[in-house]
């Protein structure tokens, strides 16, 4: 048996293609490769949305090992690809969170404290994408996992609230407050851009 | 759609995690499928630690059990004399006790306020050395010249005590033999052959 590169598609010996139910029951049955497959699949989402939380490279692998991990040990549990994505981004986020309050990973800082970037980096997508990631970060923690949901994995309020078992219109208000506070950040920052 | 949408989505793109990531992942799950070793194994293994190690730890333990019976005779003991004569009835005691042996006191005689076997173990305690300087000299008696009265239980103690300190020298003498004949035959073992 060998694997493909397409997502959610594995060549099976005798030519036919296995898709991602394929792939999850069989993981289910013990199959290591098909469980190997669906990591490939989902570990892009899972190690984003812990390293764009945490902020940590390293904690962030190793917050998508542990997710992984529990994944394996709940396939039978899994009931459909669908279910599997969400289930996922659940543990995903809960445990990011988790860990940030156990271990106070990042400090709150007040939005104020925030250093005013260089004038420089409007010409400079890297240089803004890092200020946006580092503002956001200032959010308190289910504001900042609604701004990562939305902004990472293009969820609609609906689905953030189900991910994260709060009311849609909780998650609504939290997007809201975090734009109104990132735009007012930035204007004040890099005037010229229209944001 | 804003710039400021489009600036927070590519802030927010996906990152692939390293390379080795799946591979690593694997691994753990494969060192967790191990199967894991029955309890009798794992108490088995408790006894298989270096024979060196396990002789101290019996010899170990064997002193401490030698050092409970020994504190537990002690404790069977009277301390000091002045305990050993309070565990036999005081002299008002005596008197009021009408069941009291009478002392046949003659006349003339000094009365004291003794029994008669108390008076016996007093006389025990005198001095039976005569040192020069009479007085002076009596202050240089040791104190504890009174003999306790050792009880059987006290008797039995000890010599459990004394087994059990001849059983942990043997066995540590056996533990050092068996230690030097493996050091020495460590040594006239070939190079070639370890």
């Amino acid at each position: 048996m060998c694997m493909v590169g397409w997502e959610g598609t594995i060549a099976l010996e005798n030519g036919r293609t296995a898709g991602p139910e394929d792939t999850l029951a069989r993981s289910a049955l013990g199959d290591q490769a098909a469980f190997a497959e669906i990591v490939r699949q989902h570990q892009g989402m899972v190690f984003s949305l812990a390293l764009h939380f945490l902020r940590d490279r390293a904690l962030a692998e190793e917050l998508a090992q542990e997710v992984f991990l529990n994944l394996h040990q709940n396939l039978s549990a899994i009931k459909s690809p669908a279910h599997l994505t969400f289930w996922l981004r659940k543990v995903t986020c809960h445990r990011s969170i988790d860990l940030t309050r156990r271990q106070k990973v990042r400090p709150q800082v007040s939005l104020e404290d925030v250093p005013e970037p260089a004038a420089s980096s409007v010409e400079n997508d890297f240089m803004l994408s890092e200020t946006l990631r580092r503002v956001v970060n200032t959010l308190p923690e289910k504001a900042r996992m609604v701004v990562i949901l939305r902004y990472q994995e293009d969820l609609d309020p609906a689905e953030i609230a189900k991910v994260l078992d709060m009311p849609v219109n909780t998650v609504k208000s939290h997007l809201r407050r975090s734009l109104v506070m990132l735009r007012e950040k930035l204007s004040r920052q890099l005037g010229e851009v229209q944001v | 759609m804003s710039r400021l949408d489009d600036e927070l989505k590519r802030a927010f793109a996906r990152t692939e995690p390293p390379g080795d990531f799946a591979a690593s992942l694997l691994a753990k799950i494969n060192e967790r499928a191990a199967p894991r070793p029955a309890l009798w194994q794992r108490l088995a293994a408790l006894f298989e630690m270096p024979r060196a190690r396990f002789v101290m730890a019996t010899a170990a333990l064997l002193i401490i059990i030698g050092a409970a019976i020994f504190s537990q005779m002690r404790e069977s003991l009277p301390e000091t004399p002045e305990q050993a004569s309070s565990a036999a009835p005081g002299p008002e005691q005596v008197k009021s006790d009408p069941k009291a042996p009478q002392t046949g006191l003659q006349a003339g005689q000094t009365p004291t306020l003794a029994r008669p076997e108390q008076e016996q173990r007093i006389k025990k305690i005198k001095p039976r050395r005569f040192v020069k300087g009479g007085a002076l000299a009596r202050r240089h008696v040791p104190k504890r010249a009174v003999e306790p009265e050792v009880s059987p239980e006290a008797e039995a103690a000890k010599a459990r005590v004394l087994f059990a300190l001849q059983i942990a020298s043997s066995t540590l003498k056996e533990a050092q033999r068996v230690i030097q004949e493996d050091s020495q035959n460590t040594n006239t073992v070939p190079t070639r052959d370890r």
